[in-house]
């Protein structure tokens, strides 16, 4: 079998993308995240930037007010656009293209979304992946979760929407460093690293950070992720096609082991990778994720993959608990290196398992 | 099967592998995809009572329906039926 996805693939290149990119920043109830936006807003290089708010009187910009273009849209003396939102988040990005192109509104270049402090990160990113007028315009340019250093700690534990809010970050945000327990912010950075090594993790005061640090910072190489959590006995090289390699012939009592100075319950959210000699089966493969994401959903927060399917260059797969994003076929690998890698943020679930599952779906489409 | 990450621009041929992947897999719980003219996809179980599926999403939540709960792909008995169908 085979099954190489297609409508991915674009001659080997992917065209240069001009859709306007849109930074989700989310964060948990009094994570610090009205305050870092209150900064941003008023920076001066937030020009040509609109941005979606729940309450345009929380964030407190009266006296950066430019001009108000109508009950809920504001022109802040940064340049940016501020509205909130109404209801719909759909129906707001679709709106912000109609009135920008009707002249009511400035041109923006990008976009940012406040959510509330409860949200499911991943129904919103359904929305913003699945409404067809949204991605026209529209391009997921990455997650900004605030996790606050005097009460994070304690929020990722008790609340599942704080884990799941920090387990889809591209960019975690530590904040109320200068108010915690010496050591606190520190302590907190790591325990984000091990739930999510993927995420470039900033420490921000009183929200003081360049908009380009917090809603451009790049995230860390998948490939480099993948490795670190394998030499931290979260993870392995699987038997996809027969071969097996050496550093991954170690049993799942090793994987629970202390590797890295540190441990974590079973339910506690930690990523862990799964690294493939040979090309993976694309047909398995996407019955096997598919399947995974429906029985276990609530458990597997995140997947992020750098695959080799068999193509001229590696497929990237982004998936955020039920919702994946359209697999995207690069043009090259970086280098010789093609193994796969798949790098999972999950709890409650059992990584060998999930390793030994994914080994068996690829080896009989292999073998059928 | 259409509109899914896992199925974007798959021809036939992949609608046909597929297929016969999946009821490998499938098997498993009893149940059984038909492909009808490669238009039309009908999940059934070991009863005969079938469903018609729209695409690779859909098709988990029928399955559960029709087998009356999940279908666990870290199940370890379908990993070991699994890999000695492939040995």
């Amino acid at each position: 079998m085979s099954g190489l996805p297609a409508a991915a693939v674009d001659d080997g290149v992917v065209a240069a993308d001009e859709r306007i990119p849109l930074t989700l920043l989310t964060g948990f109830l009094g994570s610090g995240k009205t305050t870092l936006l209150a900064r941003l807003l008023a920076h001066p290089d937030m020009g040509e930037t609109a941005v979606i708010v729940n309450e345009l009187g929380e964030v407190g910009i009266d006296h950066h007010l430019l001009t108000r273009v109508d009950e809920r849209t504001v022109l802040l003396d940064s340049g940016c656009l501020c509205c909130t939102l109404r209801g719909d988040l759909a129906d707001e990005l679709r709106d912000l293209i109609d009135r920008m192109d009707a002249g009511e509104i400035p041109r923006f270049r990008r976009v940012a979304v406040e959510t509330t402090g409860l949200a499911e990160p991943a129904p919103i990113l359904f929305t913003l992946l699945t409404d067809q007028v949204v991605q026209t315009h529209y391009r997921l340019d990455g997650v900004v979760t605030t996790v606050d250093a005097v009460n994070g700690d304690d929020q990722l534990t008790r609340q599942p929407e704080a884990a799941k809010q920090a387990a889809v970050a591209d960019r975690l945000v530590v904040t109320k460093s200068d108010i915690a327990e010496p050591g606190a912010a520190a302590a907190l950075a790591d325990r984000l690293r091990r739930i999510n090594p993927h995420a470039a993790v900033l420490t921000v005061v009183q929200g003081e950070i360049h908009p380009d640090d917090l809603l451009a910072a790049p995230v860390r190489d998948l490939r480099v992720v993948a490795d670190e959590l394998a030499a931290q006995g979260h993870g392995a090289a699987g038997a996809a096609g027969g071969h097996r390699h050496d550093h991954g012939a170690h049993d799942h009592a090793a994987d629970h082991a202390d590797h890295a100075g540190h441990q974590h319950g079973p339910d506690e959210a930690h990523a862990f990778s799964i690294v493939l000699d040979a090309p993976l089966d694309w047909t398995a493969f996407g019955v096997w994720l598919s399947m995974l994401l429906q029985a276990h959903g609530s458990s597997v927060l995140r997947v992020k993959g750098l695959l080799d399917v068999g193509g001229t260059g590696p497929l990237l797969l982004n998936g955020v608990q039920h919702v994946v994003h359209p697999p995207q076929h690069l043009a090259a690998w970086p280098d010789d290196d093609h193994r796969s890698r798949l790098v999972v943020i999950a709890r409650g679930i059992e990584e060998s398992a999930v390793r030994a599952s994914l080994v068996a779906f690829d080896g009989t489409a292999r073998r059928s | 099967m259409t509109d899914h990450w896992a199925e974007v621009g798959g021809g036939v041929r992949d609608r046909i592998e597929r297929v016969r992947f999946l009821n490998t897999v499938l098997a498993h719980w009893g149940l059984r995809l038909d492909d009808w003219g490669n238009r039309v996809y009908v999940l059934r179980n070991w009863k005969g009572v079938g469903k018609p599926i729209p695409d690779l999403g859909k098709l988990w939540v029928i399955a559960e329906q029709l087998n009356g709960g999940p279908l666990d792909p870290l199940d370890p008995a379908l990993i070991e039926r699994l890999s000695q169908a492939a040995a």
